[in-house]
């Protein structure tokens, strides 16, 4: 009985291994403004992307925020990559920490903006078929970040991921357990209209290798597999009508 | 027949070398941990490693905007911390800072690099300068007494040990799995209980160091008695975490300690003392009414606004409070009788989780009784608003406010005055394309449409 559960057990998240080993885009929600195949964005701001990392290990979980830092660029990056795939234009981000040293208030309105955007993020990840409906909204606010009213798009980027220690490894291998051995990255990237702050995409993909690697090309498949429901943009000067 | 037998046998054996081995890892583990608590500490890789990760996490704060940068807030905060301070305190990996973060929730943390942060919405809520200094000695000790690392160490041996006892329970047969289940549960237990043990220490050691100050014992548990009354339905239980000692309980040895050693302090509940307080916290007040309303906590605002508003009525605080009405919408500023039961809980949680905060706006506001608590309400903000711009005739916060007010009122035009003259009395504020949009739009809907060409 006991090794026909471990058997049936080992079996079922070998498959789920398979399926994540996939990278398959887990969700891919357009708003109807979206669906209807208008380019409705161009310019795009990546805002500071969101990292949180913890390894598990057989001493249980430890904050790997150094590595969670130095993650954040390079998921930047290949999101950035991804997009001008796309034919979208990416703009420097003015809301680097860097750049956000001097301005308090526009640091403020960032970190708020993020903070309403990952309250919504709870509500949108139960009901990802409402995108589709346009039910969600970050309100007219985004125009805060969005001063010079050059920018059709903030993109919201959320990476969660769960490495396993050596000692883990082994731990799922005696157990036979393989759920103990994988590590997992959640990436999500939600995309709202800079100007009415409306949720237009939201996009999530998973995978099992480790996706905070720079120049990994795993990290860009997994992207553009995410991204492929999006339409393409008409490239950079593209006038894009205001509402 | 026979060789059946001896592998019964063998496996008996087996079981039984298994549980052995189970209870020599928790006789290890126990003995371990006693001696960290007794020793001197020092610092171990791990510990450094996890310093790093902490000072990272520091940084974060800051990157991601979640520190209050009030010059005059964090002077008064730095200086109220420092005072906490004795010379013993100096320590290896320590640099005292005291921050404010901007969260609306009730709670202040220490990390092991020696920062100290307190969230806007404990501050807010408390009533006095000693109540605030004696969380900051509570935290102090935190740091002092290395918590954290203690915490982190005791955590990981029992993490091992958990982790070596789902290996043995794999293959110690019905027997073993049970035992290790057992045994798993009993030390995810024990973290929790650790870390309460941990709360205490830095309670009672917290309210010996702030009995040796000119504000005595008794701010430490008037800080708790503080919490004690929420202004909103809690929804999760009490709001704290669940490795804390329940706020009652807390008061109770706090109450019982305060009264052998009673130090009388220098009045942290006359009405001077808090008068002082008010001013000193009030632009962290205001902040907090601001994140309260964000984070949905509408009825917090209002009070912290009100209270506010008795202790200095002038056009900044008058403009808080009216946000706070306008926010609080179609809701009653206490918690109706129905609210608070398990069934209007249950109601509340399930529109919180269901709906976003414009919708579940809407949704209270198309009940009858809704509608007139709406009503009442911005008939509030309006008044407060009016009442801050007859202070301040030039408050552009004041007249944002009741652009807003009246947007929300469909009052189309009285929006569209209120906002031209916030954008004239501020015209380089950062939200001025947004509310020229807002003024376009509403000047869309007020034009009648111009008849369609054929």
């Amino acid at each position: 009985m006991s090794s026909l559960y471990r058997c049936s057990h080992c079996t079922f998240l070998l498959l789920l291994a398979a399926a994540f080993a996939a990278s398959p885009a887990l969700g891919q929600k357009l708003h109807p403004r979206m669906k209807q195949g208008d380019s409705i964005v161009n310019r795009v701001v990546i805002l500071p992307v969101s990292v949180t990392l913890t390894k598990s290990g057989m001493k249980g979980g430890e904050p790997m925020e150094k590595e969670a830092a130095e993650a954040a660029p390079i998921i930047e990056r290949a999101i950035a990559k991804a997009m001008i795939e796309k034919k979208l234009f990416v703009l420097d981000s003015p809301f680097k920490p860097e750049a956000l040293l001097a301005d308090e208030k526009l640091k403020y309105a960032a970190a708020d903006l993020q903070r309403k955007y990952h309250e919504l993020y709870i509500k949108m990840r139960r009901k990802q078929k409402d995108i589709e409906k346009g039910r969600f909204t970050l309100g007219d606010e985004v125009l805060l970040l969005n001063q010079d009213d050059n920018i059709d798009a903030f993109l919201f980027v959320d990476v969660h991921g769960q490495r396993k220690s050596k000692g883990m490894k082994t731990l799922g291998a005696i157990t036979m357990a393989p759920i103990l051995m994988l590590s997992t990255y959640i990436i999500s990237v939600g995309i709202a209209d800079a100007r009415t702050g409306d949720i237009l995409a939201y996009n999530q993909a998973a995978s099992i290798f480790d996706i905070t690697k720079p120049e990994d090309k795993r990290l860009v498949e997994m992207l553009n597999k995410m991204f492929k429901k999006l339409p393409a943009g008409r490239g950079p000067e593209a006038v894009v009508e205001k509402p | 027949m026979m060789s059946q037998t001896y592998l019964v046998a063998v496996r008996r054996d087996f079981s039984t070398r298994i549980l052995w081995f189970m209870l020599c890892l928790l006789a290890l583990l126990v003995s371990a941990s006693a001696q960290s608590r007794g020793d001197a500490f020092q610092f171990g890789e791990v510990d450094l490693e996890f310093l790093d990760q902490i000072k990272q996490l520091d940084k974060k704060f800051d990157d991601q905007g979640l520190v209050f940068q009030d010059p005059a807030s964090n002077a008064w905060l730095e200086k109220l911390g420092r005072s906490m301070l004795g010379p013993e305190d100096e320590l290896e990996n320590v640099v005292w800072r005291f921050r404010i973060l901007r969260d609306s929730s009730l709670n202040a943390f220490a990390l092991p690099n020696g920062s100290i942060y307190m969230h806007a919405g404990l501050l807010a809520r408390l009533e006095t300068e000693p109540q605030a200094a004696a969380v900051l000695a509570h935290e102090i000790i935190h740091v002092r007494n290395r918590h954290s690392y203690l915490g982190y160490r005791s955590y990981r041996k029992k993490m091992l040990t958990v982790n070596l006892l789902s290996i043995a329970g794999a293959y110690g047969g019905g027997i073993g799995l049970g035992a290790s289940l057992a045994a798993q549960f009993m030390l995810s237990l024990s973290i929790v209980g650790h870390s309460r043990d941990l709360e205490k220490e830095a309670d009672l050691e917290g309210l010996k160091r702030i009995t040796q100050t000119p504000y005595g014992s008794q701010p430490m548990v008037d800080a708790l008695e503080c919490f004690m009354n929420s202004y909103e339905v809690e929804l999760r239980g009490e709001p704290f975490y669940g490795d804390h000692p329940k706020t009652k309980d807390r008061i109770a040895y706090l109450q019982e300690a305060v009264s052998k050693h009673t130090q009388p302090g220098n009045g942290s509940s006359v009405p001077a003392a808090k008068e002082y307080y008010q001013k000193i916290i009030a632009s962290v007040t205001r902040h907090d009414i601001k994140l309260a309303i964000d984070d949905g906590l509408y009825r917090t605002a209002v009070r912290l606004g009100k209270r506010l508003t008795e202790f200095a009525p002038d056009a900044a605080n008058k403009v808080a409070l009216a946000d706070a009405y306008a926010a609080l919408g179609p809701r009653p500023l206490d918690p109706s009788a129905e609210e608070t039961t398990r069934q209007g809980k249950r109601e509340a949680k399930k529109r919180r989780n269901k709906l976003t905060s414009q919708e579940e706006d809407r949704a209270l506001a198309a009940t009858p009784a809704g509608g007139e608590l709406q009503k009442a309400n911005y008939k509030e903000a309006e008044k407060l608003y009016l009442q801050a711009v007859e202070l301040e005739p030039k408050n552009a916060m004041a007249w944002r406010g009741l652009g807003e007010l009246y947007e929300k009122q469909s009052r189309h035009q009285n929006s569209i005055d209120a906002y031209r003259k916030y954008v004239e009395f501020q015209p380089a504020a950062m939200d001025r394309l947004m509310i020229m949009r807002r003024i376009k739009a509403m000047e869309a809907k007020s034009t009648p449409a111009a008849p369609q060409e054929r």
